[in-house]
């Protein structure tokens, strides 16, 4: 009888206990760290917002994870930390809608070129080098996308390049979309359907038809596809010859599809027909080799009303990338401000995670860049990075070559 | 009746003539100066005014008055005066800043092979301004600011040519551009190795040679001049020393009443002249061929490749090397330490490792593009940091910013170049001098170009806005006084 | 003195005016635009002289005399032109992306496919064919396939929404090399297992595949329309086929040498199929068995030494350069064509050159007019100049074919789409063939 007695006072207090563990560990947020209790407001020369307005000499008030208000005259709450960033300029994350971080080489499958099942968040490796070198560059979102080699090659999923928990899941902003899907010649392949074209073209038509009206040829469509067809699932289609491009606008007009378009060699040509679709954009990677009439594109899309995003080619190119796209796009007609927006809103309305990140706004993550000086401007650095909240990046080593870096010896 | 001739009349007219004549040349003459001024090529004098003017001289003006006259700097002060018959620019709010010099650009060179360049070419035999493709690609460099290039010999390995400083003036031919035909000769390191590395070993024992090798040519060739003179010394000494003797052989001729030639030995056999003679000719041959060992030395094989090369290692003129690992920096910079080589180092992309001894040989960079995308995966990049131009600068070793030389479309984004080494660690001074003041330094061009001084040439840049910044404008293009580039005239 | 410079001064006025190939703008918005010249050529052998061709809403509703065409319209007129239907090119390569999108090769029978998929609309192909009088064309898929996919007409110019006629035309089979020639010897190339491992590697694995093809679309067919229907699994290559076994659509078969010919014949009969020729390099030789079975051929390029594709077929090497001679005197319906040839080698050179060789200038503009437009099952539609037809038509400085003369004025689709300017020499000669027939 004892025994038992002390039994269940065993039990009773391992259960106990391992109640409070749990009730511990419950307070904090699911990215593990405790909930800061301290608000903290980080103050700049200026802060951009992404949706357009700037402001000069302002503050962003941080509630833990989330900015909770960003302004020249807002109410700080009591005991809250005020971080002075001098001259520095703040903005929101930038976003890379279309890059394969830590997938190069992992995100090829060409069994079937029409594998809308397959997603990208299988590859998703965040320990793979590549995010910090994004986080280097300020890139604080990514989607990384399923490889160019199919005709619908699978969702692709957006995450964080950092994160303060310990695990992959919560870095993940999206999953599940958007579908890849391609029109191009590296989805022709020597010893697999299609080879051609024509191949190709027929095979796009074939699965639209039939997930529009599978009855009639009695197969069983995928749920991705039949989603796409009824407009519930967003997609990024990759097309860049002018054959191409004409061809997705028409099947975008036959299925009423939503649609990002990327890729875009030809665009220069056929802006009027691009803004008469009104699919946003995604351009880039935009260099030294670039010819003018391509660089003119974001401008000339842009003055038609166009929504326009920069990829950074990323991990093939640097993602540094981004930046110096964008720069070289205000230099040849875009304005600056449709220029950081298109680093930051647009490109998270074309990921579909526009709720959570690309503007500092409250109530959205508070994921920020803290730039030397003008983002737009080149010799801006990265000073630090902001994910969550926390302070993530602080500035390069340069050798110990320049006056602020915080990072080297 | 004495009847005075009307001044029309037939007898004055050789008068009129010379009147005539007179008058017309003295209205010609003075047109003339004028006329042959502007076909000279002469622009009219230029007074820029109210701008804010970095001279890249030391001294800078918030408002300052820029005067051009014959294609040069005349004055630079805050204000100055305007006089008339000077075309008077408004730069108020804007700023004016020499213009800019891209030291390694491979603008307006016709794209060729590889490594086909030898010492003897010379780089201004490729440069086309007629192709379409060249014109666009100058007039997209003009209309971002840069206003003079150095071009270099595409020589992947081995020592190329002549390169050449050029003026970006649109629409001439190739001559009416260059500002130096010999700016330099040029060779790479490592850029043929593909990573292979025993192709490098080569190559850098190529380029031992070669130096030796000319080492050894001048050495030959001065020897020969010593050798030249002894010769001709003693060859006077002998003929000297034979007009004796042949006077003293005429008085034995006369003596034996022998008709043979000169050159007679002192035979002891008399009886036999015939033998005598044989002899005698023999002795004579082996004197002559006492003589004839005082042989003529041979002139070394005129080496137009060797020639060249003297010339950069005597430092006449520079010597250019493309190389970018630290090891190739580190031999080479042993390589030239026996000779008066002056060194300049193109890319230098891991200079941030060696710049002691970079410092230490007082040599100089030109360093390469921070935009580097399209060349990372090749060996020779792969340790490119963002921060390269400002370890350099803090190891105080003297260097200019450039382009890569391979891709012409660079040279249109210097600034953007030079703005990403404002990010990584240059001041903003430091990057506009890279560009202007020290690549003229570098290219040994500075007393004519790179900055706004008086007697230097008038080639600026009038931006709207920060040079440095993405969304500058360039306003105006100024080359040796005359506007080449303005946009929306 | 006065009055006779004062009739050359009115006279100059005059031949200025109509020396010049102008359209100018009617006075009047009644739409019409009227083609004038000394010479039409119907495309069926008449001949109008001092005709006037009138077009409305991109078709041609009347032909006849000058006297009869209405006045005020926007005209385009040369003294001493003539006025051809637009050319048709019935087997063409214009606008294709590039050779290798040509073929699909995941299957030897691909019938269900379409070459309009491989074409790309802005082409400068087109604006090229247009500038040189083909108004027409058939763009031919590649040779890569067995049976291959489905050829489309399309016009060279003219309003964006008309350029396609037929999007799905004739299935193109292939017989001969062409379709195992880059992979011969059962190895891809470069050594690659992919889809080339598996083709035909003879003459005899192509006649089979056809055979099987054709017997599979039968048995496709049978089933599909006894009950039990449902149950057949669709296939589109074979429903395409089968619609070719039923005549609905046109076959084109590609053979260049005597035997490919004679054993697509064969073939043919064997299931009912009419059939097309195409190339026809020695079809001279096929004659008796090409008129017995009524095969129309479409031929081209003349040439005596082949290039381009044709010469590393290694089939093309006995042509004969009055094959089109031939083919007309033995009755047969054939057209030529330019193929893959522009430039000096474009279609108007090629009926030149077929003129040159033997063949009669009538049947040479028919063989590009009329026959094409027959071949291609058009013949409502172009080919003529006859009223209710597609304003299609090309104004030539001369009698058309001749080295010496060019197109002055295209129309397709009722839009003017080439004029051509008039330089100090073309005037000259203008005046001077204008003065040697003042009335004109």
């Amino acid at each position: 009888m004892k025994r038992t007695i002390k039994l269940r006072i065993f039990s009773f207090g391992t259960a106990f206990f391992m109640l409070l563990c749990c009730l511990a560990t419950a307070e904090s947020g699911p990215d593990g760290s405790r909930k800061s209790p301290t608000p903290v407001a980080l103050k700049a020369a200026k802060v951009w917002t992404g949706t357009g307005q700037v402001h000069d000499d302002a503050l962003v008030l941080l509630r833990g994870r989330q900015i909770a208000a960003v302004g020249k005259d807002i109410v700080l709450p009591a005991g809250c930390e005020v971080i002075d960033l001098g001259s520095a300029q703040i903005a929101p994350g930038l976003i890379d809608p279309f890059t394969a971080l830590g997938a190069v080489g992992q995100n090829i499958e060409i069994i079937d070129p029409i594998h809308p099942e397959a997603t990208a968040e299988d590859v998703f490796d965040r320990f793979h080098r590549d995010f910090e070198r994004a986080l280097a560059a300020g890139i604080t979102s990514v989607v990384i996308t399923p490889s160019l080699d199919n005709l619908v090659g699978g969702t692709a999923v957006a995450v964080k390049t950092a994160g303060t928990c310990a695990c992959s899941r919560c870095r993940v902003l999206r999953r599940g979309g958007p579908l890849l899907l391609t029109l191009s010649e590296a989805a022709q392949k020597r010893n697999r359907a299609p080879t051609s074209r024509i191949g190709a073209i027929d095979l796009f038509k074939q699965t639209l038809a039939r997930a529009r009206t599978p009855a009639v040829h009695g197969e069983t469509p995928s749920p991705r596809i039949e989603a796409l067809v009824r407009g519930e699932l967003d997609a990024y289609f990759y097309a860049s010859w002018r054959y191409n491009l004409d061809t997705v606008i028409g099947l975008r007009k036959e299925y009423g599809l939503k649609l990002t378009l990327v890729g875009l060699s030809d665009a220069w040509e056929m802006i009027d027909e691009l803004a008469a679709a009104g699919m946003p954009l995604i351009l880039g990677p935009f260099n030294a080799l670039t010819a003018e009439r391509e660089l003119c594109v974001p401008g000339r899309a842009q003055a038609a009303g166009l929504e326009i995003a920069f990829t950074s080619g990323a991990p093939g190119f640097k993602p540094e990338g981004l930046r110096s796209s964008a720069a070289l796009a205000v230099r040849y007609g875009l304005e600056r401000d449709a220029a950081l927006q298109a680093m930051t809103l647009h490109a998270a309305k074309m990921a579909g995670i526009v709720e959570r990140v690309g503007s500092l706004s409250p109530g959205k993550d508070a994921d920020m860049v803290v730039f030397s000086g003008d983002p737009l401007d080149l010799s801006s650095k990265v000073l630090r990075v902001y994910v969550n909240g926390t302070p993530v990046y602080a500035g390069a080593c340069c050798g110990g070559c320049c006056a602020e870096s915080e990072v080297c010896p | 009746m004495n009847v005075t001739p009307g001044l029309f009349s037939r007898t004055n007219t050789p008068l009129l003539f010379f009147l005539f004549l007179a008058i017309a040349l003295g209205g010609t003459l003075s047109i003339a100066p004028s006329a042959a001024a502007d076909e000279a090529g002469d622009a009219k004098p230029l007074l820029i005014q109210g701008g804010r003017i970095l001279t890249m001289a030391g001294v800078d003006f918030e408002r300052g008055d820029l005067f051009i006259r014959k294609g040069r700097v005349a004055a630079v002060a805050p204000r100055l005066r305007a006089r008339r018959g000077v075309q008077v620019i408004d730069a108020s709010g804007k700023t004016v800043v020499p213009g800019f010099i891209d030291a390694c650009s491979a603008l307006l060179r016709e794209p060729g092979g590889r490594s086909g360049s030898r010492a003897t070419c010379s780089v201004i035999d490729a440069i086309n301004t007629f192709s379409l493709q060249q014109k666009r690609g100058l007039e997209a460099a003009l209309a971002r600011g840069v206003t003079t290039v150095a071009v270099f010999p595409q020589a992947s390995s081995g020592v190329g040519g002549y390169a050449a400083a050029l003026r970006l003036i649109p629409d001439a031919a190739p001559r009416e551009l260059v500002v130096e035909e010999k700016l330099a000769l040029h060779a790479a390191v490592g850029l043929g190795s593909y990573g292979r590395p025993f192709h490098r070993l080569g190559e850098i024992e190529n380029l031992r040679g070669a130096l030796r090798g000319a080492k050894e040519y001048e050495e030959a060739l001065e020897n020969y001049t010593e050798e030249l003179e002894e010769y001709e010394k003693k060859l006077k000494e002998r003929a000297e020393k034979d007009d004796t003797e042949d006077q003293d052989k005429e008085t034995d001729t006369k003596k034996n009443g022998n008709g043979k030639r000169a050159g007679r030995t002192k035979s002891r056999d008399n009886n036999n002249n015939d033998k005598k003679a044989e002899s005698a000719t023999k002795n004579d041959a082996a004197k002559d061929k006492d003589k004839d060992e005082l042989k003529k030395p041979k002139k070394p094989r005129h080496d137009p490749a060797k020639e060249r090369l003297l010339e950069a290692l005597d430092g006449e003129i520079p010597l250019f090397v493309e190389v970018h690992r630290a090891a190739d920096v580190i031999n080479l910079l042993d390589i030239v330490e026996a000779y008066p080589v002056k060194l300049v180092l193109i890319g230098c992309t891991e200079g941030f490792l060696v710049t002691s001894e970079l410092a230490g040989a007082g040599v100089k960079v030109v360093a390469g593009p921070a935009f580097r995308e399209t060349e990372l995966e090749r060996n020779e990049f792969r340790n490119h940091v963002p921060w390269f131009a400002a370890a350099l600068a803090k190891a105080e070793i003297p260097f200019a910013l450039a382009s890569s030389g391979r891709l012409a479309g660079e040279t249109r984004h210097l600034t953007l170049n030079a703005a990403q080494t404002v990010a990584h660690g240059l001041t903003e001074r430091q990057a506009l001098e890279a560009i202007t003041i020290e690549a003229a330094r570098l290219l040994g061009l500075d007393e004519r170009l790179g900055s706004l001084e008086k007697g230097k040439d008038a080639d600026l840049v009038i931006f709207d806005g920060d040079p440095l910044s993405s969304a500058a404008k360039v306003e105006m293009v100024i080359i040796q006084g005359r506007i080449v580039y303005q946009p929306g005239a | 003195m006065m009055n006779s410079s004062l009739v050359l001064l009115i006279c100059f006025v005059l031949l200025f005016g109509f020396a010049s190939a102008e359209a100018r703008e009617a006075s009047d918005s009644s739409g019409l635009l009227v083609v004038k010249a000394p010479k039409l050529y119907i495309g069926d052998g008449r001949v109008i002289e001092n005709g006037a061709v009138v077009i409305k809403d991109g078709k041609i509703i009347q032909v006849g005399p000058l006297s009869e065409a209405p006045q005020g319209a926007a005209e385009i007129k040369c003294p001493s032109g003539v006025v051809t239907p637009g050319l048709i090119d019935a087997s063409s390569t214009a606008g294709l992306i590039d050779k290798y999108s040509w073929t699909e090769h995941s299957s030897e029978v691909v019938s269900h496919l379409n070459v309009l998929d491989a074409v790309d609309m802005r082409s400068r192909d087109f604006e090229r064919l247009a500038r040189q009088g083909v108004t027409t064309v058939y763009v031919t898929p590649g040779s890569g396939s067995v049976v291959g996919c489905r050829g489309c007409v399309l016009k060279t110019a003219g309003p964006a929404g008309e350029r396609i006629v037929v999007s799905r035309g004739s299935v193109k089979a292939t017989m001969g090399r062409d379709s195992y020639r880059r992979g011969g010897w059962n190895r891809g190339p470069r050594g690659r297992v992919d889809f080339w491992t598996r083709r035909p590697t003879t003459r005899m694995g192509v006649t089979w595949i056809f055979r099987e093809a054709c017997f599979e679309a039968r048995k496709y067919r049978d089933a599909r329309t006894k009950p039990g229907a449902a149950t057949v699994p669709h296939d589109a290559a074979l429903e395409s086929l089968a619609a070719v076994l039923d005549g609905q659509v046109r076959l084109r078969v590609q053979a260049r040498k005597e035997h490919d010919i004679w054993s697509a014949i064969r073939l043919c009969k064997e299931f009912g199929v009419d059939l097309v020729l195409e190339e026809g390099t020695e079809a001279y030789s096929c004659v008796p068995e090409l008129k017995e079975y009524g095969v129309p051929v479409v031929y081209g390029p003349v040439f005596a030494y082949p290039t381009g594709f044709r010469a590393g077929s290694g089939e093309a090497n006995e042509p004969c350069l009055n094959t089109a001679g031939i083919l007309h005197e033995a009755g047969l319906l054939f057209a030529l064509t330019a193929s893959d040839l522009s430039g000096e080698g474009a279609l108007p050179h090629q009926a030149g050159f077929a003129v040159r060789a033997g063949l009669p200038r009538a049947a040479a503009l028919r063989a590009v007019t009329a026959a094409p437009a027959e071949i291609l099952g058009l013949s409502d539609r172009i080919g003529l100049l006859e009223p209710g037809y597609d304003a299609d038509l090309v104004l030539w400085s001369g009698e058309p074919f001749l080295p010496t003369t060019r197109p002055i004025a295209v129309v397709v689709g009722g839009e003017p789409v080439h004029v051509a300017g008039i330089t100090g020499a073309e005037l000259r000669v203008l005046q001077r063939a204008a003065k040697e027939s003042p009335e004109k």
